[in-house]
């Protein structure tokens, strides 16, 4: 039976810990920072990252990643806009979706069938999809005042901004998709040991590719209610966005090898991350400090992980050698008594 | 005969990137008269020189079996520490940087080597670190150096009617192709990507020959910031990043295998080459600045395509050859 | 005289897991020992331990009388200790061609301006030793040339094996060196390791196939469970009495557990 140590504790409660000790920190500096209005704010603020990280984490845990994403999320912003204007919001909507969906074929069917390794070819499609959305808005901003294309974003719910409750309600989605289906123990198989999967006879490639259909979708759902919020979208925000994302589903414990993580580790880490961005704006730092938090954060995390893993091994193997070596001791003292 | 002819399909398939750049020459020759004079290429390379040296380093760090995505945020650290230098002292703003880079390079190296760490999650991190660091340090606006001088020299002289950056990207890329297929860290740093284990297995101390490529990455990145600095002036800290995509699609499409242990230095010059001769080309041929971008992911995601399909067809060629 | 290896006590871990479980044993200038025991009895560990590649987690390791600190494959073919790995190590580098493979770590040098600078390598110079020496091994490969990841598994197990016969050695160990190669070539490792012994180099030969070990051992060694169970001169015991170690050692270790326990 493995021992629940201190160490352990630190090692499995590490975002949670982190969280409270911000917290801890912000309540000493800015009780302000604790009014409801901010709150939902990081929320809602993290909802946009938070549906692009939950759509990728099937996708990492099955080991594959797509930096494409950040353009997919500016793309479909951009056909949602478009389509909206000229045959409805309704339509507009559904166009960004889908739009998102056949990104993710695409870049599924490279991955799967064309074998290239998801690095290179979503690097590759980065680059497409933004260049498709220059070339569709000639490079300005595109703007939709439509009011039915922008309530999408407007209601609330409780109190909760309607991207929350979106947010919310895909992460619920997925995660007893991961939990209790096929699509998350076929995730989880095809990322821990793909070629037994093949041999067992499993559709890895079929596999492979929904899940890029549906990192492709929720990114796609981001962009439109990021559109819909803005009444506008433009090809050039939305940068950068890939590489965040896929950091937080790490520090939310998915490693890049695939085939382990679950999804609130990685919803944690989406609210860290907006914690981190929130908190730089009430203490009102230079703006490059949040980045540094994310770096020493990531980097933080990351060693801290390699060099726990090392230490337990290491306790372990102390703790055995401990009990072996009093052992044949142990079997004189009872032949003796 | 036939062995001849065999040989010939060999050749051609293990230098497909070469095949891809006389090809493109070509039909650019055809379409466009400008394309093939002195100052064409001239302009051509020389807008090549910083991608390209810094495609040289990150390349050795990939065949290693690693990645460093940290390139664009030491680019323009080095750039930066370069135009605050030459003011004060022209040895000093070549010798800084090259330490800095080794520098930050050692950093990225004992995070994956020592600690262990993905190297891929490890090194972006590093690239916001440094960036921030870059940004905090400086306050965010231009580090302004001298536009005149010896320093100045560096990117807009020339020797012999060639411009200086075309010929340090030159040197470079011959100095490390001599590394990698002359020497034993070379054969080492091809060793590490292919089978680390295997390497240390064979009393190598295969953590060292990973430490060292890192450095000497950030060497190289070192000398693309003096040319970086020198051609600008003045230095912003996200200069590097337009820098990231360049690099990266120039190392991939060059065959450098991102499980590492393949890919040749000469080919990731060549594939250099080949990314601003389709900038050039769009140029030429004045397709609107709208579709570029989308043209030449395009191109890429073809380019790859053909690159593992010439793989494939060597290794049929290798098998079938017992 | 003092042995050429000795181990005291020496206990390696993975994580939890005993892989070696206080293992003491010394081996002698020219001898050639067997090992032998079930899977996962720790055989291959042991052999890593000696080649430098795992550290123990506790005992004493000796070369010559002297501690061997420095735990590295490096320091371990300094001292003269060269082993070809089980197929499944991937002890080769598949990217390399199969005369860089067999100079790895060791290789040879032109000189540069007329200076030994150990800078440029001698890749003909390594080529053509190769090939003699293949030749004289009477491995059957395609070109010294050939990456090694177009060899078959049994030509890779022989480059392996070659690597160990060309630099001095002074221990040889080869951890179940016939596991995939052709009954003549299997003839030729077995003739290989008497010819080392007739020159004074100690070998360890781990294998499932007893006919092996009894053709070559001195002394054979059985593991289980990573302890070790017995060492006896071949003179003293039989094919019959080493296969019922391994393979009946569980009943004998249960009686004598049993026997132990009082209350049982
Ligand atoms: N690098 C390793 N990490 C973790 N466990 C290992 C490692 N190497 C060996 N083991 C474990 O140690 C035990 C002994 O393995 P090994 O020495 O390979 O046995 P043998 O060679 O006798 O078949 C096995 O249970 C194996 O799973
Ligand atoms: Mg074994």
């Amino acid at each position: 039976m493995p021992k629940v140590t201190f160490q352990t504790l630190l090692f499995r409660g590490r975002l949670p810990l982190i969280i409270g000790a911000l917290l801890l920190f912000m309540a000493f500096n800015d009780r302000s920072f604790f009014i409801p209005e901010n709150l939902i704010n990081i929320l809602s603020y993290s909802s946009i990252n938070g549906l692009l990280a939950v759509g990728m984490t099937l996708l990492m845990i099955s080991r594959e990643f797509d930096i494409s994403v950040g353009s997919n999320l500016v793309l479909s912003g951009v056909i949602a806009v478009q389509v909206a204007n000229h045959f409805g919001a309704a339509a507009g909507i559904a166009a960004g979706v889908a739009s998102g969906a056949v990104m993710g074929l695409i870049n599924g069917i490279l991955v799967a069938k064309a074998n290239i390794n998801s690095f290179i070819s979503t690097l590759g499609t980065m680059v497409i999809f933004q260049g498709v959305a220059f070339a569709l808005t000639d490079m300005k901003p595109v703007a939709c005042d439509l009011p039915t294309f922008q309530s999408l974003a407007e209601w609330e719910l409780l109190g909760l901004p309607a991207p929350i409750i979106y947010f919310l309600s895909v992460a619920i989605i997925l995660w007893l998709a991961l939990k209790f289906t096929r699509v998350g123990k076929s995730a989880y198989a095809i990322g821990g040991n793909i070629q037994g999967c093949r041999n067992l006879g499993i559709n890895v490639d079929g596999w492979r590719i929904g899940y890029f259909i549906i990192c492709g979708a929720c990114a796609s759902f981001a962009g439109v209610i990021l559109a819909s919020r803005l009444g506008a979208a433009s090809a050039t925000f939305g940068e950068n966005v890939s590489m965040v994302v896929i950091a937080a589903i790490v520090l939310g414990g998915v490693p890049l090898s695939g085939g382990a993580g679950s999804l609130p580790g990685v919803i944690g880490a989406i609210l860290l991350l907006g914690l981190i961005d929130s908190m730089t704006v009430y203490l009102n730092v230079f703006g490059y400090y949040q980045k540094l938090f994310w770096a020493l954060l990531l980097i933080g995390v990351v060693v801290f992980d390699v060099v726990c893993a090392r230490r337990e091994n290491r306790r372990l193997e102390l703790a055995e050698l401990l009990r072996l070596q009093r052992e044949p001791l142990r079997d004189n003292t009872e032949v003796t008594s | 005969m036939k062995d001849v002819s065999k040989r010939l399909a060999q050749l051609c398939l293990s230098h497909s990137i070469v095949a891809v750049l006389i090809l493109l020459s070509v039909a650019m020759a055809l379409l466009s008269d400008k394309f093939f004079t002195a100052a064409n290429w001239a302009n051509v390379l020389n807008n090549l020189a910083v991608p390209g040296i810094v495609a040289l380093g990150v390349a050795l760090v990939v065949i290693a079996g690693g990645i460093d995505l940290s390139f664009s945020s030491m680019l323009a650290a080095c750039a930066a520490l370069a135009a605050w230098l030459q003011p004060q002292n022209f040895w000093l703003a070549l010798i800084g940087p090259l330490a800095l880079g080794a520098a930050l390079g050692a950093f990225n190296g004992l995070l994956v080597v020592k600690l262990g760490a993905n190297p891929l999650i490890s090194t972006l991190g590093t690239q916001w670190l440094f960036l921030a660091a870059l940004f905090i340090i400086t306050g965010g606006g231009i580090v302004q150096g001298n536009m005149e001088g010896p320093f100045h020299l560096i990117a807009n002289g020339r020797l012999a009617g060639v411009p200086l950056p075309i010929l340090l990207l030159l040197l470079l890329a011959a100095a490390t192709s001599f590394l990698t297929t002359q020497t034993s860290l070379g054969k080492y740093i091809y060793a590490h990507g292919s089978n680390n284990c295997g390497l240390r297995f064979a009393g190598v101390n295969a953590n060292a020959v990973y430490l060292k490529t890192f450095v000497l990455m950030g060497l190289i990145v070192g000398v693309a910031g003096i040319v970086l600095s020198s051609r600008l002036g003045g230095v912003r800290p996200t200069e590097g990043n337009r820098y990231l995509i360049v690099v990266l699609t120039a190392v991939l499409l060059s065959g450098v295998s991102l499980n590492g242990g393949v890919g040749s230095l000469f080919h990731v010059l060549i594939a250099t080459v080949v990314l601003g001769v389709i900038d050039n080309g769009m140029v030429l041929l004045a397709v609107e600045y709208k579709y570029q971008q989308m043209i030449k992911g395009c191109v890429f995601i073809l380019a790859i395509l053909y690159n593992n399909y010439t793989t494939k067809q060597l290794a049929m060629l290798r098998v079938s050859k017992r | 005289m003092t042995p050429l290896i000795e181990l005291r006590n020496i206990y390696k871990f993975f994580g939890g897991l005993c892989a070696t479980n206080d293992v003491s044993l010394t081996i002698g200038k020219g001898e050639v020992i067997g090992l032998v025991g079930d899977n996962a009895a720790g055989k291959s560990t042991l052999m890593k331990i000696i080649a430098g590649v795992h550290k123990p987690t506790s005992g004493e390791y000796l070369i010559d009388g002297e501690k061997f600190v420095a735990h590295s494959p490096r320091s371990a073919r300094n001292a003269g200790i060269e082993m070809v790995f089980q197929i499944q190590d991937m002890a080769l580098v598949p990217e390399l061609d199969v005369a860089d493979n067999l100079f790895l770590g060791k290789e040879l040098y032109r000189k540069t301006l007329g200076l030994n600078l150990n800078l440029v390598l001698d890749r003909r110079a390594m080529q053509e030793r190769s090939r003699v020496l293949l030749h004289e091994l009477g491995i059957n490969i395609p070109a010294v040339t050939e990456k090694v990841k177009y060899l078959s598994g049994g030509q890779q197990q022989s480059v392996s094996i070659a690597r160990t016969v060309f630099f001095d050695a002074r221990l040889v160990i080869l951890d179940e060196p016939t596991s995939s190669i052709s009954i003549k070539e299997t003839r030729k490792v077995l003739d290989l390791i008497l010819q080392l012994k007739a020159k004074g180099i100690s070998s360890i030969i781990v294998s499932h196939r007893m006919d092996d070990i009894f053709t070559t051992a001195d002394r054979i060694l059985v593991l289980r469970r990573g302890r070790k169970i017995e060492d006896v001169r071949k003179e003293h015991t039989s094919m019959d009495d080493i296969i019922k170690k391994i393979i009946n050692a569980e009943k004998e270790s249960m009686s004598q557990e049993t026997l132990n326990q009082p209350t049982a």
